[in-house]
């Protein structure tokens, strides 16, 4: 069991992770917590200063010890817990099985949700985890300690995509579930019926969440490069086909354009991030691209 | 099916494999459908709607792309196959059994040699008719030759030989023999014999190749050619020019040798006018002729500083022959491509004095003697002996050995004096008539000029006039000549003598006699007249003499010309003009047989005939034989017996004169005392030219029927091998424009991701 879980945070995505971290923290710090962080320092776990005491100040943050060595009165000052409540929808469907390169976009959606959360628990952070297909296939509640992400490691390894997405009832209930507001990313190739999926969305803005949308795609489906005489046989039960795939390149583009091209539009227009993610880029790449796009977003909004 | 494949592709057995190979397309584009890869795809929803939106457009593309992949191996299997649009251009050998008729030119031109390959174009020609015939015995026994030569049409070399290994040697062996005429020769005439000998048969495929030079002379009479070549294609022959010369070269000809011969004398110098003409295209630059008289070269020299191109330049130059006997003269070029033109012989029979009779009318011989003094002052000059004799001399002596007679002041002639006169005449004789006071018009009028068929030319007034003395200082002359050979010496000067001649009396011609020769058309010309457009000198023909008649007096008793230097000019060019040339010897072009006409009882039945050859002189020894006359080759009987009142005559005809030079026929009487004749033979100016037909101006005479052309050094044609050759390059070009619109085509349907 631990072999299966480790398989989505490996080695090397943590030694690229943790190199994220600073750019994480300053995430964190001048986003995240720039919406969930007090504005004050409060009781918490990580010392951050020492102060000479004033008048007002809480006789238990005097730090004695200091007392004792300078006959002087400072107080610790300590970084106050956050209260950002993220929860992670990954998609369980069967399409997300598709991949044409090292990492199928199920393995690819998990190892990104795996780092995700290894990032907000390592700022204190709770995860909570929503795997799903046409129906929840499994919960993690929400948690902040460290150790919460075993937990979440083990949801995601011990599901096997298989069905279809039926994306309106699993976000609506989540909008349900979720009683506090908080962040939610949803990790997913968006192979689903566009109505429910924008409807779903948008239940979520209105429950004030704050959404963020991967959607992870392959780079065949992006590019669609395949050559020579293919029966493509669908996932989901979409169909087969059999044709020469480079006379009909062109086609499929303009369609996988026009929809990428309507969720980005729905999505801007319901201040949902949105971010297409390949599955052959590095996913510290597609981190920094998506917290780049993020701080962008967010400073356009609050000039 | 097979027979239209092998009359359209070279190499037919190429077509049936390709054929299958038309298969390959759609074959691989079948086995591409079935073979494929399976590919589990989750974006099907996007590739669905593609393939709904684009199927039509994409069943388009492949249906052109499968149809241009298919042309393309079609285009390679006819390149392969060689493909033939022209069914005539394949070789002759394929196919039925064949008849080929080769007409071989051997006109004189065909003897113009190409410098640069030392090959004459006969040699060429020759060469062609081997490969012919080498290629027709690859299939033995399946092909048939006849083999003419343009000189002798009704006689083929070979006819309807079938062709074999064995005829190959045979023809080697008659070409080896074969030589080129001298002659210029009616390509006319060849193709009325292939056609008359083709236009019967039948049964097989019948060809009918020309080997020639093309030169543009032989064209002139394109009507007739394109006539017989329309003929040829309407029975089924097909008509092949092969051309043996590719470009024309530069030729100077000897284009003629002619002088004074008949008043040739012994010890007196002979007049000789040489012309050479430059045929070719450049100018010619340092010509010199050399002359050989009877076989020795002379040291004297005629050059030719240039001739222009095209240009004929003459030169005159006098020769003097010691001994009165036949004599030749040859004169010639060195170093010209064809050597058949570059020289030109003359035989002439120099007698020892040209005798002139002289008959006066006055018993004085007063006037006779001022001629005498023009003709022959010195014979050893002029070559003349006159002899002066009264009217009856006419009556008494025969007058063949006269050159010409000389009638002065005669007032009539007796009858038995007349007829052998005009007998002479007649048999070539010349006569000059002058007047004087004893002449009697009226016997003049109806004896000698018998309105219009005697031997004097005009009817005259009853009585002689008097020219009516000038009036002012400066009357001008009283003669005044027209244009006359003869007279050519006074003409286009001014002549202080003629000027000065004066005419005192004269015989006008009658009132009723038109003055205007265009008007009469009686054959006589007014070479002279008086200061008052009456006549004063005629001349004409009767039978073949030529009479000058003069209407005053010879001598000084009606006119003052004799006292001047100009009448004794006058009196040699008349004698020069009226000289009888019955003798003199014969001259005639290449090819045109000697025949001769024997009287067996004054000659013998042989015949000798000795001709030219390059090793010296060639005898022949004929027997004459019986002519065979009109009425009698009707009869049956292989001896036919002669009509009584027809004589018997013999006949000997030689043929074989087709080299220039001179040939000596040689008769024994029936004291076997020899009588020898001459005749110089020399080529016809008009191979010469060797100004060659273009291609296309053949095929724009030709008209409208095929005839195929081969270009000289090109034996393709004989096997075949250049056939089809403007569609091979189309079809490479069309080859080239499919491969790029496959490729093209290929890359549109195709995905090929971007350098970004």
């Amino acid at each position: 069991m631990t072999q299966d879980y480790r398989k989505f945070l490996r080695p090397e995505e943590i030694s690229r992770i943790s190199r994220l971290e600073v750019k994480a923290r300053h995430i964190v710090e001048g986003f995240l917590s720039g919406l969930h962080r007090s504005p004050y320092f409060g009781q918490s776990v990580e010392f951050v200063q020492h102060r000479e005491y004033a008048q007002g100040d809480d006789y238990r943050r005097i730090d004695w010890k200091v007392w004792s060595k300078t006959d002087k009165y400072y107080v610790k000052q300590y970084e106050e817990d956050t209260n950002l409540r993220t929860t992670l929808l990954v998609d369980l469907s069967e399409s997300m099985l598709f991949g044409s390169g090292e990492m199928t976009k199920y393995e690819y959606g998990c190892t990104m949700a795996a780092c995700l959360s290894y990032l907000l628990l390592r700022q204190q952070d709770s995860v909570g985890l929503v795997a799903f297909d046409e129906a929840i296939r499994s919960r993690v509640e929400s948690r902040s300690k460290r150790n919460h992400l075993h937990a979440l490691l083990a949801a995601m390894s011990n599901e096997t995509p298989a069905k279809k997405t039926s994306m309106f009832d699993i976000l609506s209930e989540v909008a349900e579930n979720k009683a506090r507001r908080g962040m939610v990313i949803i990790i997913s190739d968006l192979f689903v019926e566009r109505e429910s999926l924008f409807r779903g969305l948008n239940m979520l803005r209105h429950r004030g969440h704050d959404v963020l949308l991967f959607h992870v795609l392959d780079d065949q489906e992006l590019d669609f490069s395949y050559s020579g005489t293919t029966k493509f046989e669908g996932m989901e039960e979409m169909g087969e086909i059999v044709c020469d795939p480079r006379s009909l390149r062109e086609g499929y583009m303009e369609a996988m354009e026009a929809y990428l091209s309507e969720l980005r539009r729905h999505c801007s227009s319901n201040v949902i991030d949105y971010q297409t993610i390949r599955t052959s880029e590095h996913l510290d790449a597609a981190l920094a691209h998506y917290l780049n796009h993020r701080i962008g977003m967010r400073q356009t909004v609050r000039n | 099916m097979e027979s239209w494949l092998a009359q359209h592709f070279f190499n037919s057995a190429f077509v049936y494999g390709g054929s299958l190979l038309v298969a390959s397309p759609i074959i691989i584009h079948l086995i591409n459908r079935m073979r494929y890869r399976r590919v589990q795809f989750a974006a099907m929803e996007f590739l669905l709607a593609s393939q709904k939106r684009n199927q039509r457009r994409v069943l388009i593309e492949q249906l052109i792309l499968l149809l241009l992949r298919i042309l393309i191996v079609l285009a390679i299997v006819a390149l392969i196959a060689r493909l033939i649009l022209d069914p005539s251009q394949l070789s002759v050998f394929r196919g039925a059994k064949a008849h080929h008729f080769v007409l071989l030119d051997d006109s004189g031109s065909m003897q113009d040699r190409d410098t640069a390959k030392n090959v004459t174009a006969f040699e060429s020609a020759m060469d062609v008719v081997r490969k012919v015939v080498a290629e027709g015995a690859r299939r033995p026994n399946s092909q048939k030759l006849t083999l003419l030569t343009l000189s002798d049409p009704e006689q083929p070399l070979f006819s309807q030989q079938t062709i074999n290994d064995a005829f190959l040697s045979d023809l080697e062996t008659k070409l080896e023999g074969l030589e080129c005429s001298h002659q210029s020769l009616n390509l006319a005439n060849g193709l009325t014999a292939a056609l008359k000998s083709l236009a019967d048969e039948k049964a097989a495929v019948k060809h009918l190749h020309v080997v020639s030079d093309f030169r543009l002379r032989d064209w002139q009479d394109e009507r007739a050619i394109a006539s017989l070549v329309k003929q040829l294609d309407s029975a089924g022959v097909t008509v092949n020019f092969i051309k043996t010369v590719g470009e024309r070269h530069r030729n100077l000809a000897v284009t003629g040798l002619s002088g004074e011969l008949h008043v040739a004398a012994a010890g007196v110098p002979v007049r000789l006018t040489v012309k050479v003409t430059n045929y070719g295209e450049k100018v010619e630059e340092d010509v010199s002729l050399a002359v050989i008289q009877d076989g020795q070269k002379l040291p004297l020299s005629i050059k030719f500083d240039k001739i222009e191109a095209g240009l004929e330049v003459q030169r005159e130059f006098d020769i003097t022959f010691d001994s009165p006997k036949k004599h030749t003269i040859e004169v010639g070029l060195v170093g010209d491509p064809l050597n058949e033109d570059n020289v030109r012989y003359l035989a002439l029979d120099v007698s020892d004095v040209n005798r002139v009779l002289i008959i006066d009318g006055d018993p004085s011989a007063e006037e006779a003697g001022f001629l005498v003094d023009a003709l022959a002052a010195d014979p050893e000059l002029t070559g003349y002996s006159p002899l002066i004799e009264p009217v009856d001399f006419l009556r008494r002596r025969p007058l063949d050995e006269f050159q010409s007679i000389f009638m002065l002041n005669v007032s009539q002639l007796p009858p038995d004096a007349l007829a052998p006169l005009e007998q002479y005449v007649s048999n070539g004789g010349g006569l000059a008539w002058f007047l004087g006071d004893v002449v009697q018009p009226d016997y003049y009028n109806e004896h000698l000029y018998k309105e219009g068929k005697g031997i004097f030319p005009a009817r005259l007034s009853p009585t002689p006039d008097e020219l009516t003395p000038p009036l002012s200082d400066n009357p001008g002359p009283d003669l005044q000549f027209g244009s006359f050979s003869a007279f050519s010496v006074f003409e286009g000067q001014e002549n202080p003598y003629i000027d000065a001649t004066r005419v005192y009396k004269y015989f006008p011609v009658a009132d009723d006699w038109d003055l205007d020769d265009q008007v009469r058309k009686d054959g006589v010309t007014t070479v002279a007249t008086l200061r008052n457009k009456q006549p004063l000198i005629f001349v004409h023909e009767h039978g073949k003499g030529r009479i000058i008649s003069c209407l005053t007096s010879c001598g000084p008793s009606w006119n003052n010309w004799a006292v001047y230097a100009s009448y004794v000019v006058m009196q040699l060019e008349l004698q020069k003009y009226i000289a009888r040339t019955d003798r003199m010897l014969e001259r005639r072009l290449v090819g045109q047989p000697i025949r001769e006409v024997i009287d067996p009882a004054e000659f013998t039945e042989t015949v000798e005939i000795r001709s030219p050859d390059p090793s010296g002189e060639r005898i022949t020894r004929m027997t004459a034989s019986r002519e065979l006359s009109s009425r009698s080759e009707g009869s049956d009987g292989e001896n036919p017996a002669p009509e009584n009142d027809e004589p018997v005559r013999l006949v000997s005809t030689f043929r074989e004169t087709g080299a220039p030079g001179i040939y000596k026929i040689k008769l024994l009487d029936q004291n076997q005392v020899p009588l020898e004749r001459w005749i110089a033979y020399n080529v016809p100016v008009e191979e010469s030219e060797l100004e060659l037909a273009a291609t296309e101006q053949i095929r724009k005479q030709v008209g409208e029927v095929r005839v195929s052309i081969q270009e000289p050094g090109n034996f393709q044609w004989i096997a075949g091998r250049d056939a089809g050759q403007e569609i091979r390059e189309t079809l490479l070009m069309l080859l080239v424009i499919l491969l790029a619109a496959e490729q093209l085509m290929a890359y549109k349907c195709s995905y090929h991701s971007s350098p970004a």
